[in-house]
């Protein structure tokens, strides 16, 4: 999987080539600001780019801007953006116009270099991935009434945990419940909340976001 | 002036009316009209000795002294017919003839007095020039014709009468000068009237006021002599006429050339008498009334007392002298010179501006100056009576002020402090941030690869040490990032109010709601003042409450930002009591705002801040 880094630490970018070169990814590029990330993607065409939200010339919310522009540049690349804050207001703009290979992980993921891994790779092949402890943050909300209102308090939990990134299985183990019955309680949660038959990990992706947004 | 020279001139007055009148008496005057002229010149005499007395630095009361003198002089004429006491004359026919060159003195005197009433000055150049007219026109013209006067006609038998002011007998030129005399009389009585009326046009409210009852009463007089007849006015005073009728109108000129009825004459000289007695009353009604000026100025202190709002005293000053043009200028110790209430510099008027100062000094250093109308000249004791009340109030009203600039420093450098605050917080936040955290994370990942260096087979301890060590680390850099976010949210200054409400709202314990948030952005003092204002407010709920959930709504009304935090919970809060609600609502008074709780016991707690947002 090809995979461009924009990070304006030197250092920073350089361990995180290398680890991510050990974990099976080609780093195909490096730069240290929006402007470079922009062209870079323009000529390289990475399959992903892991982009810090904060870089020059103001450090505030460069990444975020840059990484809206590949969305509509280059659709097919993944942007997976580095954050130092868990904030749900940036995670929530990123996505407000589909999560389709978006993520949005605090930078300290790298100290599980397995997890990290896996974000970059779900963003890579189109996927969407919130960062656990954003999501946590957006379930302790509170909620007007909405469509998750019809959610039995089961369903809640699985879901929850969807929103979280778990597969069925983690789900499974983690409720006690047989893989079966965290799969009935997707496909119910799928039909309350109106979501037609799809590629399973779209769903989960709008569920979620119903999740979040509610 | 001394009472004794007061009495002096008081009986010399006296003797010269008593003696004028009484030979007017025996000489066949009505002893009422001869009555009337007495009381006439009597009350000129008592108004113009009590003002000199009172107010000795005026003219006024010595040209009215000056005026019953002359006035009487004029009743002297009938002293003169010295047949109707036998062979022993009291005075000659010479003593006549200067009683009759002098018989309009008075006629001038009052004009003088009329247009130099109130502050005994002529003031314009036309008053100046038709006073001079008028004593001219007495002494020039009053002398040629008094010694032309052919006063029993043409080669009058008794040589005794024909005296030394009579050198000149001709009755065609003495008809002519008399003719002159009488013309220039109305010339002059016009100009009065005229300069009467201009003035009266373009008198402030506080000049008529001290004007009005005097030139009714000159006007009056004045009307009523124009009216009267020529021969009245060339004559100047009735007295002149009744010496000619006494003496049996033996060829006194004006006779021939106009008829009078009986009748009118009567009106119109008693008209004459009423205008001429209501002057010195005018003029005592203004003295008094001077007392009655004096009771305003216990109304004015009563007002002061009542706390007036800065700018009041001038505005009471202006009631109690009825002059809405005053203005003040107030003694700025710093410059050295006058600043009017908004502090701008003033220049006090000149002299010849029409405008009038009086400045009121304390302990030598002038306080404030008082521009006002120079009608209110003659009040100048009341100005100062009135004004050294205000100087109480002004130095009150100079200490607000001073008080108000300290204020308003004091306030602008605390809103300074709490901005210069935030600014170093956001710093401190953001130096965290790409400083401490950055290289935490970057350690991190160092570690990261140290471990991935290692052998698969590598000592457990060393394995184990390096997953404290990084687990460690992860600890440190969520602390260090909660630390950042209490010292500054990055999201503020970032994104903006909105979303860091929303943020804060999303890490309340209770269930708490953006109800709604201003889109636009204010400065970062304000933004970070109304942030913690909910912070603070979510962590009493969170903490003491018991609620089950809390409304958030920030709002901008008439450049103020209101910022409410609600909740349903058991309500009873003492914001006085905790140290966090206070320092917030210490934060809001700085920038000019206000917070407010409302804890009422069992119906929730409602905190209100409004910060000036403008």
């Amino acid at each position: 999987m090809r995979v461009v880094l924009a990070e304006d630490s030197v250092l920073f970018r350089e361990g995180l080539a290398r680890l991510l070169q050990g974990a099976g990814f080609d780093v195909v590029g490096q730069v240290g600001d929006a402007e470079r990330l922009l062209a870079l993607v323009r000529t390289s065409r990475p399959d992903v780019a892991v982009v810090d939200i904060r870089m020059p010339p103001a450090h505030t919310n460069e990444g975020l801007v840059a990484a809206r522009t590949i969305r509509q540049e280059a659709p097919g690349v993944g942007v997976l953006i580095l954050s130092q804050y868990v904030e749900a207001e940036h995670a929530m703009r990123l996505i407000a116009d589909g999560a389709d290979g978006l993520g949005y992980v605090l930078k300290d993921r790298v100290s599980n270099l397995a997890q990290f891994a896996e974000f970059v790779r779900q963003v890579g092949e189109g996927g969407s991935v919130i960062d656990p402890a954003v999501v946590s943050l957006m379930l302790s909300r509170s909620r007007t009434r909405g469509p998750l209102d019809d959610l039995t308090a089961r369903e809640h939990d699985v879901l929850a945990l969807m929103a979280e990134g778990r597969s069925n299985q983690a789900i499974g183990e983690r409720l006690f419940l047989s893989p079966k019955t965290v799969e009935t309680h997707v496909g119910s949660i799928f039909s309350k909340l109106g979501l037609l038959p799809a590629p399973d990990d779209h769903r989960r992706v709008l569920a979620v976001l119903t999740y979040i947004r509610s | 002036m001394s009472y004794p020279r007061l009495i002096v001139l008081a009986l010399v007055g006296l003797l010269v009316g008593a003696v004028g009148e009484w030979a007017s008496v025996v000489n066949g005057q009505h002893a009422v009209i001869a009555g009337v002229d007495l009381a006439v010149g009597l009350t000129y005499l008592t108004a113009g000795l009590v003002a000199m007395r009172r107010r000795p630095g005026n003219r006024i009361g010595m040209l009215m002294t000056a005026f019953a003198l002359a006035w009487f002089i004029g009743a002297w004429g009938n002293v003169s017919v010295a047949r109707e006491f036998g062979e022993v004359p009291v005075y000659g026919f010479d003593q006549v003839r200067v009683v009759i060159w002098f018989d309009a003195l008075n006629q001038a005197v009052l004009v003088h007095l009329i247009l130099a009433f109130p502050s005994g000055r002529l003031s314009s150049l036309a008053s100046r020039l038709v006073v001079t007219a008028a004593y001219a026109n007495v002494l020039i013209l009053g002398l040629a014709r008094a010694a032309t006067l052919d006063f029993f006609g043409a080669g009058a038998a008794d040589a005794r009468f024909q005296g030394v002011l009579g050198l000149y007998p001709d009755f065609e030129l003495a008809n002519s000068l008399h003719r002159a005399y009488e013309a220039a009389g109305i010339g002059v009585l016009l100009a009065v009237v005229a300069i009467l009326l201009r003035r009266w046009r373009a008198a402030t409210p506080a000049a008529r006021r001290a004007l009005a009852p005097l030139w009714l009463a000159g006007m009056a007089f004045a009307v009523s002599i124009t009216l009267a007849a020529p021969s009245i006015v060339g004559g100047a005073t009735p007295s002149t006429t009744e010496v000619v009728c006494c003496t049996g109108g033996l060829g006194y000129p004006g006779d021939s050339y106009l008829e009078v009825p009986e009748r009118v004459r009567e009106v119109l000289f008693w008209l004459a008498r009423g205008g001429q007695i209501l002057v010195p009353i005018a003029f005592l009604f203004g003295l008094l009334r001077m007392r009655l000026d004096r009771m305003s100025v216990s109304d004015f202190v009563l007002e002061l007392g009542e706390g007036p709002p800065p700018g009041r005293v001038r505005d009471a000053l202006a009631i109690a002298l009825r002059d809405p043009s005053l203005a003040l200028a107030f003694w700025a110790r710093e410059t050295g010179g006058y600043v009017d209430a908004a502090g701008s510099s003033v220049e006090l008027p000149g002299p010849e501006s029409g405008r009038a100062v009086t400045v009121l000094e304390r302990q030598g250093q002038p306080v404030v100056a008082i521009l006002h109308d120079p009608a209110l000249d003659e009040h100048k004791e009341l100005i100062r009576a009135l004004g050294t009340v205000a100087a109480l109030a002004f130095e009150n009203e100079q200490l607000r002020a001073e008080l108000q600039a300290q204020l308003d420093e004091v306030r602008a450098s605390r809103s300074r402090i709490i901005e210069a605050g935030d600014a170093e917080r956001r710093k401190v936040e953001r130096d965290l941030h790409d400083g401490a955290q950055q290289r935490l994370v970057t350690l991190t990942l160092a570690l990261q690869m140290a471990r991935g260096e290692l052998a698969e087979d590598v000592d457990p301890r060393l394995a184990t040490a390096l997953q404290e060590a990084t687990d460690e680390l992860r600890l440190a850099l969520t602390e260090l990032r909660e630390l950042a976010r209490g010292i500054h949210p990055a999201i503020l200054t970032e994104d903006g109010l909105g979303p860091a409400l929303a943020s804060l709202a999303a890490r309340c314990v209770v269930p708490a709601t953006v109800q709604s948030a201003p889109q636009r952005r204010f400065s970062p003092t304000v933004e970070a003042t109304a942030y913690f204002v909910v912070s603070e407010a979510l962590t009493n709920v969170g903490k003491h409450a018991r609620a089950s959930r809390v409304d958030i709504s920030v709002g901008v009304h008439d450049g103020r930002m209101i910022v409410e935090v609600a909740d349903d919970g058991v309500g009873g809060a003492r914001p006085e009591r905790g140290t966090g609600l206070r320092g917030i609502a210490d934060r809001v008074a700085a920038l000019g705002g206000r917070l407010e709780c409302s804890s009422p016991p069992e119906q929730g707690t409602r905190v209100v801040a409004q910060i000036p947002c403008a």
